[in-house]
């Protein structure tokens, strides 16, 4: 055998007329698709598709690589792909780290095929595993090794068990490179959640086909993804409410239904992935069927991430039964089928695990998953015994069999809406109070559902009747290389609604539309929120982190979770206070706290003579979320004041930040009554946001939700007046509450007034909007009337940001704190308000 | 016991048809007809399939051995039980 056939051999289910790779044929063919392609990036980058992913910031690379992979020899292709594969990892993540995946991953690959028992290279690879968890926890924290066992682990959690399951039953990779490639997908580099796709279908679709027909495969697929994901956008920005806005039976099948929707976003991210194999000769199946369309439990199964079943029947299903069928004579389908579903749950956590660094046991998961999983059962059973007892289907008329096919597809819907709007609540009390408001219906209500029903009925009996018309059968049977003309207009529109010359000019409503496509932000009620389900936290992370290599320098991939060993928590109002004498490396910012448990530099107990000391109360905004501590607005305008001067009657100014992340009013009180005053200070500002009195009651719901002690008559009273008890959903309480929300608000400013008037302190206060959110004026207008009503100064931070983009001042699209640029800005806004109200502030202390 | 590949297609095909094409509306069986890549029978169905195999020509499937290259379709099952049966 020649060493090139040894090292390369030539994949023998590639097609004869895959080795001419210049004929004019495919070179036409190969045209069309590369300018078919250049679209497609071109639309991912202009409607920013997964932004932090990296797949806008590598799609010059990926477009390269297809012209050059596919007319390199196709026994080289696989070695190639690696290859394109290891330059992302390394461009990304650097020599070090990108090294340490690289070779972890061979070695890992390269356990799985060592000539020792199976069972002692299992060992071995466990024995890996633990290494990595050891990494991925941080039990020991070395920032480019946890990076890389995030990065890891998507490409061998699953594919890793399906790879050793092929082994042992003796298929032997035909070529060494294509076992490597199996695992270095490079889009799992982007998409960190990714399809389970099977060793066996992997090998046996790699050129299987003509390219032509794979590429517009891959063309058609990229494309549904990114359809897929434009209407989760437009569902999230038009549809979409908050559990608080369920009022209804109406708002709730709302509420409901658009949530299960939102599993376009999953499917969209799947179909594009699988899209972009196939564009480098992976002719890979669907991963989704019309999962929407599903008729019961078990139709349910075989449609929603076909890969993820496949995977479950190959390693689970299919070897319990053998391994029972003579032991179990009765109900092992039952038996098999909860216990396969036991597994699923287990395996639903184990990959959140990977990817986000955390164990999670949520009752939730486990009601969702045997929920899930006794409905398939029962089905199962039911058509295990009608295929065995031979039972004939009742004769049906036409119309009859199309209505029913149409009532089953409406009663899953409804059924899988309810079912995923419980798992992706925080808890089941929450869940309960939503869905308790279904009882408030009229018959008003009924009548216009009912109606909807009836015209879904009728509307999907006539697509079903035109769906038997030969014409039209035959139009859906047709691949995708046979509709090209489908995907061009398809890819032209979208390309066209791209130029904002060219939406200026559509019809209002349509622009409304296009602009909604375009916005990549998360979920602003999610944000809110902080609902995020299991699919968002696979595919985002959270506010700590966020998973993807999009826009990132190396450095900034590095994990560290700054904030979760900075804070003690208290028994009481407060919830939780800083550490004292903090020095944490974050992501890409430190993170310190001095002597007296605050953000800021050290300072005497004792006021030094002819310093004037402020006190500054507020939240994670003043806290400075996400940058060093001296690119905090207050230490930016502390510095400048003592630079430049602010008034005669004090040689310097020093700004103690006592603000904290989740501090609100309730806490701001407290600190006000316990620790602020013993520095002797000279003013007290307190930052107040928009939308402050939901947030005030939000916390206050929290603090009864945790049974903290309330230590003030006026808390206790509020409570028992609005009936809020421990036992209730945090929902509930926060709706008994909210009545209250003014009441409590002029408490805590009188609160704050007083004390500052008994010590001789000049309070002041401070608006501000956050980045996400616009003034509302006529909130403003209220608190700020009630303020001065007690004697407050006020500060006007309003518009601070001006007409800038506010994605320009923000950390990241998840996290969306000011930045270094929106803190000085904020810090330039802030200065001139001291500075125009200085006589009032700076006033000689009595 | 010797089997010709003609008689193995005609019984498979018969149970095929009798016990999960009987209430299909599209009834025509081929022997290249995709029964698990083509959504005419499911996991649960398959397993019906291989105990009606098992029993009928005597032989043992194992877990790793029911998969599409197997068992999707009459030709494909009709390779698999000889290769089982004739060793």
């Amino acid at each position: 055998m020649k060493i090139i056939d040894k090292y390369f051999p030539l994949i023998s289910s590639i097609p004869e007329q895959q080795k001419s790779l210049f004929s004019g044929t495919r070179l036409a063919s190969f045209f069309l698709a590369f300018i078919q392609f250049l679209a497609i990036l071109y639309i991912v980058n202009q409607f920013q598709f997964e932004k932090s992913s990296g797949i806008i910031d590598y799609s010059p690379h990926i477009i390269v690589a297809f012209v050059v992979y596919n007319f390199f020899s196709v026994r080289y292709r696989p070695t190639l792909l690696f290859v394109f594969c290891l330059v992302i990892i390394y461009s990304a993540f650097g020599m070090l780290a990108g090294s340490f995946i690289t070779v972890l991953g061979l070695g890992l690959i390269a356990i799985c095929h060592l000539p020792i028992r199976f069972n002692f290279r299992l060992f071995l690879i466990l024995l890996g595993t633990v290494a990595l968890i050891v990494f991925r926890t941080e039990i020991i924290f070395i920032p480019w090794m946890t990076m890389s066992a995030m990065y890891l682990a998507p490409m061998f959690m699953f594919r890793l068990i399906i790879y050793l399951y092929e082994i042992k039953h003796g298929l032997l990779p035909v070529s060494k490179w294509q076992s490597v490639v199996y695992f270095f997908m490079f889009p799992n580099i982007f998409f960190l959640f990714f399809p389970i796709i099977d060793y066996k279908t992997y090998l046996k679709t790699y050129h299987n086909v003509a390219d032509s027909e794979v590429w517009q495969k891959g063309i058609r697929w990229m494309l549904r993804g990114l359809i897929h994901v434009f209407c989760y956008r437009l569902l999230c920005f038009n549809l979409l409410i908050e559990p608080a806005d369920v009022q209804d039976l109406t708002t709730l099948l709302q509420y409901m239904l658009v949530n299960y929707a939102l599993i376009l976003r999953i499917s969209g991210i799947f179909h594009f992935i699988i899209g972009l194999l196939c564009m480098f000769g992976f002719n890979l199946p669907q991963v989704f069927d019309n999962y929407f369309l599903a008729t019961g439990f078990v139709d349910l199964w075989r449609r929603i991430n076909i890969y993820w079943r496949d995977f479950i029947l190959k390693i689970f299903f299919y070897p319990i039964m053998f391994k029972y069928k003579k032991r179990i004579k009765n109900n092992l389908l039952p038996i098999t089928m909860i216990t396969v579903f036991v597994i699923t749950w287990l395996l639903h956590s184990y990959q959140l695990f990977w990817i986000s660094g955390v164990v999670y046991f949520k009752w939730i998961d486990v009601i969702f998953w045997m929920t899930i999983g006794i409905c398939i059962t029962i089905e199962s059973v039911i058509v295990e015994k009608r295929a065995l007892l031979g039972k004939n289907k009742e004769e049906r008329s036409i119309i009859k069999k199309y209505c029913i096919t149409i009532f089953r597809i409406i009663g899953m819907l409804v059924f899988m809406s309810v079912i995923w709007s419980l798992w992706n609540s925080k808890t089941i009390e929450d869940w309960l109070f939503v869905v308790s408001k279904s009882k408030n219906v009229s018959p008003k209500e009924l009548l216009v559902i009912g109606i909807w029903l009836l015209l879904v009925v009728i509307a999907g009996v006539v697509v079903q009747i035109a769906l038997k018309n030969s014409m039209v059968k035959k139009w859906f049977s047709l691949k995708p290389h046979q509709t090209k003309g489908l995907t061009l207009v398809s890819l032209s529109v979208i390309v066209l609604f791209s130029f904002k010359s060219a939406e200026q000019k559509m019809p209002f409503r349509l622009q409304q539309i296009i602009q909604n496509m375009h916005n990549s932000s998360p979920n602003i009620i999610e944000k809110r929120n902080s609902e995020v389900g299991y699919y968002d936290m696979l595919i985002e992370g959270d506010e700590e982190i966020t998973i993807g290599i999009g826009g990132k320098s190396f450095k900034t991939l590095m994990i560290k979770r700054p904030y979760i060993n900075a804070y003690y928590l208290t028994n009481d109002i407060m919830y939780r206070r800083m550490k004292a004498n903090l020095k944490i490396e974050g992501i890409d910012h430190d993170f310190q706290s001095n002597s007296f448990g605050i953000r800021d530099k050290n300072y005497s107990v004792k006021k030094p003579s002819g310093t004037h000391r402020i006190a500054l109360l507020g939240g994670s905004y003043q806290m400075g979320t996400g940058v060093n501590n001296d690119q905090v607005f207050e230490a930016i305008v502390e510095e400048r004041i003592n630079k430049e001067g602010i008034d005669s009657n004090y040689k310097q100014v020093e700004i103690f930040n006592f603000a904290a992340g989740g501090y609100y009013l309730l806490q701001q009180v407290e600190l006000t009554n316990t620790s602020v005053f013993q520095y002797d200070m000279n003013a007290l500002i307190y930052f107040a946001h928009t939308d402050e009195r939901t947030k005030v009651v939000h916390f206050f719901a929290n603090s009864i939700k945790r049974n903290l002690p309330l230590k003030y008559p006026f808390l206790e009273k509020i409570k028992a007046e609005s009936g809020a008890k421990l036992y209730m959903s945090i929902m509930h309480i926060r709706e008994l509450l909210l009545p209250y929300g003014d009441e409590i608000m002029k408490w805590g400013y009188k609160e704050i007034a007083d004390k500052c008037k008994a010590n001789g302190v000049i309070p002041v206060w401070a608006y501000i909007e956050t980045t996400t959110e616009f003034v509302d004026n006529k909130e403003y207008s209220e608190l700020k009337a009630y303020a001065e009503s007690l004697g407050f100064v006020t500060l006007d931070l309003r518009n601070t940001y001006g007409k800038i983009d506010r994605k320009e001042i923000q950390i990241s699209e998840w996290n969306t704190h000011p930045n270094v640029l929106g803190q000085r800005i904020i810090a330039e806004k802030f200065y001139n308000e001291l500075k125009k109200n200085k006589t009032l502030i700076f006033k000689i202390k009595k | 016991m010797s089997l010709e590949l003609n008689q193995v297609k005609e019984t498979v095909k018969a149970f095929v048809k009798e016990r999960f094409l009987k209430n299909s509306d599209d009834k025509e069986l081929t022997d290249s007809t995709p029964l698990i890549s083509g959504g005419l029978i499911d996991s649960i169905l398959t397993m019906q399939l291989v105990v009606f195999l098992e029993e009928q020509f005597k032989f043992e499937f194992q877990a790793h051995e029911v998969d599409v290259d197997n068992l999707d379709s009459i030709d494909r099952i009709a390779a698999f039980v000889l290769k089982k049966v004739n060793g």
